[in-house]
């Protein structure tokens, strides 16, 4: 036998260790203008299908993505020491421009109740003149369902509530598939429907895989089968929910990491978008704990005289308080179906330790399931199984959901959660309280670490001169009264070598003048207008709730002035965190 | 085209422009991608320097589990699980062979017809064997209803053939060292009337026929325990011993659920007189108690207490053949120990076991068990003699209702580990 030994020398131990000192300090550069995203809505040609294997993707990312980010020592140094890389697709000022992937919607400007309730929607639903066809049938999976072409032709996949939990993931869908499509994320046109059971009319040749995995010729006893297992309103109809068939053709799911290579639009590995890394704390809130990649799916369509590849959330049955074939379990969203460290915290607490979630006391209301506010915490939320996006996500990435959470007004989340339809209006009281607390436990999370400035511009008037106008997200949401907030700022000429002050402050509204500054620069001979990197001004803010509380961390505003036009541009903001 | 390209690679300049691909063919596409998406990796040569230790370390492990999960999606694609189940299962559910897995004999198949007679009613045939030629086939006829259901009866014939039996010596100080094997072959028929006057309680008479052959173990590895006893010394080892039995059973069951209880209470009382045909050697009667019960302390944590005990009287003028004497071992449920390390005719063990849950449908567990053999347990039980193991393990419970225990037991013998799926 061979072995071979080698130990590592002290001098190799040094290297080792500017390593990691290099790593950890490669961030620290002041501001970099980001590199320019293309946009991935050009031509190409239709990459090919793919076939998603659910139990190969768990093993996936349950074992082989945990033990290979364990050997990734790199990585784990950057989350030692809180310096994970941010996301690869965000413009000077932390945002993720429109693509295939992503269209800001709500968090960009509100959306009116009609655009609200429209959602992805292009119609009303299945056409109820005429019969509806059954093409393709669903017996596997978690809920039984078919596939209906109606008398306009249109496509639907039909999905039940289950025994006993009327409206429960019908409501949910609906509710889910209109706030991602408001945060911004492609949905299907889902919609609630009522019908009579008679109006469904088998084809000829339609074949479905039974339970036992034999491929046969549905027939109307097979039908009756799945009808039998539905909850029947008492005049005899059904309640459902139908999914329209997407535009294009469908190519399979996409993955949560890498990216499809023959998809020549696809240049961002997919867990450093930050759309995907985002997406955590917007599925934490809606409990959207079934992340797979089988629940997206990438749809070659033609838009505008362009064939591209766009990418969709769908089958939205398992959220909120819903886990499609009944109310979701009390453990889901606190962790992984198979999470190491809880299990080994578990066993060696032998069972003392109770795990918050093990306290609560079952459903109180069918139609919603196991939803609460109690005892959320965005951060400790957890998936199904781990995603690999998700284990990338740093404080920003979750600040700019955070950002498009608390974008949504108690108003419009009451229009979406009317759309779910729910006969009982106790029910529905209780949905909209714990999705506006929830919502609100990630604001004062993120904006209590990250200062909350944004929506930064420059005003110019004859009377003030140019003002820094920015909002205070905390106070725009209403999580911090204004009364409680002060702010300071300095204005600096950006050196390398030594920064000079131009001006300083505090004070309690939310926009500086720039007035002193440019007469300061106006002064300055040293001030480069030749080159764009040092003619910059940096707008150092800081935030404090309450006279006695810790100043935050300072969101630092780049400005570019021109003296000529005594005009100053916003060129990108960093963040501290 | 390829100028284009080339400008492309070595101007980041350009990577800002938004590239036109409407009249570009697919390779330079592909092309234009690659050299896009270079520039867009998360990684940086010094992250990648510092990462390869380490994946240098998973390289082989990765190889591995990559495999794992090719087989996982193999196993998916073809289906070759439902298809089996839909094999081995009628559609109605009626008829269905399972596969099944003792560590006394190994693998084997059961095929069982269920509401042949009544609905209740469930025949079995079972075939098994293991290593050393162990073998066992039975047939059973259980829950066959009678007047009007108020009395089931069951029926049964088996064969075992067990070639590697342990025997240790007789009595509570019987040395681990002094392990022999032996074949143990048997013949048992029997049946049974039972009554099921309350939900939760039973009772059955069985009467039965019971043939024994004793030869000696396959095991080469320890003697063979005929090389060192015989029938003088050791009753029972000898062969053709024909023995009727008959079995009064009581039992109670209020456990909340059957696999997995969290509560209620389990006991199991048998008085056995058996006796030899033909010859007069042989005849005594058995007394055995076990009973388990389960709180529930606190949010699914759960505590179990059991107390088990058996008396074997020899009838006035008989002996008790060696393997009928009671065993205390694995085979009861006292861990870290080998199935009838103890053998005596009477025995006492207590057990207290803490389950508490650790994920989704597994829970973990600790406990003790402590016991004794004795030739009598009312006058010789001493401190001395007391076995003491203790452990832990975990409990996982599937979706189909089936558990999978695996016990990790230490004792004065060492560490014994048992894996058992039910």
């Amino acid at each position: 036998m061979i072995v071979f030994k080698y130990k590592i020398s002290r001098f190799g131990k040094i290297i080792y260790f500017l390593f990691l000192i290099i790593i950890s300090c490669s961030q620290n550069t002041i501001f970099k203008v980001p590199q320019t995203i293309p946009d991935d809505r050009n031509h190409v040609p239709k990459p090919a299908s793919k076939n998603f294997h659910l139990y190969g993707e768990y093993f996936d990312r349950q074992i082989i993505l945990q033990l290979d980010e364990f050997f990734d020592f790199s990585r784990q140094y950057r989350n030692l020491t809180g310096t994970r890389k941010e996301s690869i697709n965000v413009d000077a000022f932390g945002e993720v421009a429109n693509s295939s992937w992503f269209t800001n919607r709500n968090s960009f400007k509100k959306m009116s109740g009609q655009e609200l309730i429209r959602g992805p929607n292009s119609g009303s639903g299945p056409d109820k003149s005429g019969f509806w066809t059954i093409t393709r049938a669903k017996v596997q999976g978690v809920t039984p369902g078919f596939s209906i072409k109606d008398n306009k032709g249109d496509n639907y996949l039909i999905k039940f509530d289950p025994q006993g939990y009327p409206e429960l993931a019908s409501g949910a869908e609906v509710i889910s598939t209109k706030l991602f499509y408001a945060m911004g994320y492609n949905t299907p046109e889902n919609y609630i429907v009522y019908f009579d059971p008679q109006i469904l009319k088998l084809k000829d040749d339609v074949t479905f895989t039974d339970r036992m995995g034999r491929k046969r010729a549905m027939n109307k006893s097979d039908l009756q089968e799945i009808l039998d297992g539905i909850q029947k309103l008492p005049n005899g109809d059904i309640r459902a929910l139908a999914s329209k068939y997407l535009d294009g053709v469908p190519i399979g799911p996409f993955q949560y990491k890498g990216i499809r290579k023959d998809d020549y639009n696809d240049l961002i590995p997919h867990q450093h978008r930050r759309e995907l890394r985002g997406l955590w704390i917007l599925s934490a809130w809606l409990n959207h704990f079934d992340t797979k990649d089988s629940n997206s799916l990438d749809m070659y369509v033609t838009e505008n005289g362009k064939s591209f590849v766009k990418h969709f959330l769908i089958d939205f049955g398992a959220t909120l308080g819903s886990a499609s074939h009944g109310p979701n379990y009390a453990w889901r969203g606190y962790q992984y179906d198979i999470d190491p460290g809880i299990i080994f915290a578990n066993i060696f607490t032998f069972g003392l330790y109770i795990r918050p979630w093990e306290k609560f006391d079952g459903v109180k209301y069918p139609s919603i399931g196991v939803y609460n506010a109690e005892p959320f915490e965005p951060m400790k939320y957890r998936p199904l199984c781990p995603n690999p996006a998700f284990e990338n996500m740093t404080l920003l990435d979750g600040y700019w959901a955070a950002k498009i959470v608390m974008s949504f007004t108690d108003q419009q989340l009451k229009v979406i959660i009317g759309e779910a339809q729910y006969s009982d209006p106790e029910a529905e009281n209780y949905l909209f309280r714990v999705i506006k607390e929830r919502r609100d436990i990630i604001g004062e999370y993120f904006f209590s670490r990250v200062n909350p400035l944004d929506k930064f511009k420059i005003e110019t008037s004859a009377k003030n001169g140019p003002t820094l106008v920015f909002s205070d997200l905390a106070v725009e949401s209403g999580l911090i009264g204004q009364n409680d907030s002060y702010y300071k700022f300095s204005c600096m000429e950006y050196r390398k070598d030594k920064p000079n002050v131009l001006d300083e402050g505090q004070m309690r509204s939310t926009s500086i003048s720039l007035v002193k500054v440019f007469q300061q620069l106006s002064k300055n001979s040293s001030f480069k207008l030749n080159n764009p990197s040092e003619s910059w001004i940096i707008v150092n803010i800081q935030t404090q709730r309450g006279k006695n509380s810790a100043w935050s961390k300072p969101v630092k505003i780049f400005l570019e002035m021109s003296l000529e036009n005594n005009t100053f541009k916003i060129i990108g903001i960093k963040r501290q965190t | 085209m390829y100028l284009f390209i080339f400008l492309l690679s070595t101007s980041r300049f350009l990577f800002a422009q938004q590239p036109v691909y409407n009249n570009v063919d697919s390779l330079a596409l592909k092309q234009i991608a690659e050299i896009q998406r270079s520039n867009f990796k998360n990684k940086t040569t010094i992250d990648r320097i510092f990462a390869f230790p380490g994946k240098v370390i998973f390289f082989p492990f990765k190889i591995v589990l990559l495999g794992v999960k090719q087989g996982i999606v193999y196993v998916d694609e073809t289906k070759i699980i439902p298809k089996a189940h839909d094999f081995l299962r009628s559609d109605d559910g009626k008829r269905a062979a399972t596969p099944t897995y003792t560590s006394r004999i190994g693998v084997g198949i059961k095929y069982k017809q269920y509401g042949l007679l009544n609905p209740e009613s469930k025949l079995s045939f079972l075939m098994m064997f293991g290593l050393y030629n162990r073998q066992r086939y039975a047939i059973t006829f259980e829950r066959v209803s009678l007047l009007e259901k108020f009395f089931f009866s069951n029926y049964g014939i088996r064969y075992d053939k067990l070639t590697t039996e342990s025997f240790y010596g007789i009595g509570p100080e019987s040395e681990r060292e002094n392990k022999t094997n032996y074949t143990r072959e048997r013949v048992l028929l029997d049946m049974a009337l039972g009554a099921q006057p309350f939900r939760k309680m039973t009772f059955e008479i069985f009467a039965g026929f019971d043939l024994n052959n004793v030869l000696p173990g396959k095991n080469s590895k320890i003697p063979s325990s005929t090389d060192l006893y015989d029938a003088y010394s050791l009753p029972g080892l000898e062969t053709n011993v024909k023995l009727s039995k008959v079995d009064f059973k009581l039992g109670y069951d209020s456990r909340d659920r059957i696999g997995d209880p969290s509560s209620g209470f389990e006991a199991v009382t048998l008085m056995s007189i058996y006796n030899q045909i033909g010859d007069k050697q042989y005849g005594f009667a058995k007394y055995h108690l076990d009973a388990a019960t389960y709180f529930n302390l606190f949010y699914n944590r759960i505590l179990m207490l059991r107390l088990a005990g058996e008396i074997t009287e020899p009838l006035p003028n008989r002996k008790v053949p060696f393997y009928y004497l009671s065993e205390l071992g694995e085979d009861i449920g006292f861990r870290g120990f080998d199935r009838g390390r103890f053998r005596d005719y009477d025995l006492v063990m207590g057990t207290l076991e803490f389950r508490y849950p650790i994920s989704n449908n597994i829970y973990a567990m600790i406990f003790t068990d402590a016991g004794q053999v004795a030739s009598n347990i009312f006058k010789e039980l001493k401190p001395d003699h007391l076995q003491i193991s203790y452990g832990g393990g975990f409990r996982l419970l599937s979706v189909f209702g089936n558990v999978t225990k695996l016990e990790i037991a230490k004792s004065k013998d060492g560490i014994l580990v048992k894996f058992t799926w039910n």
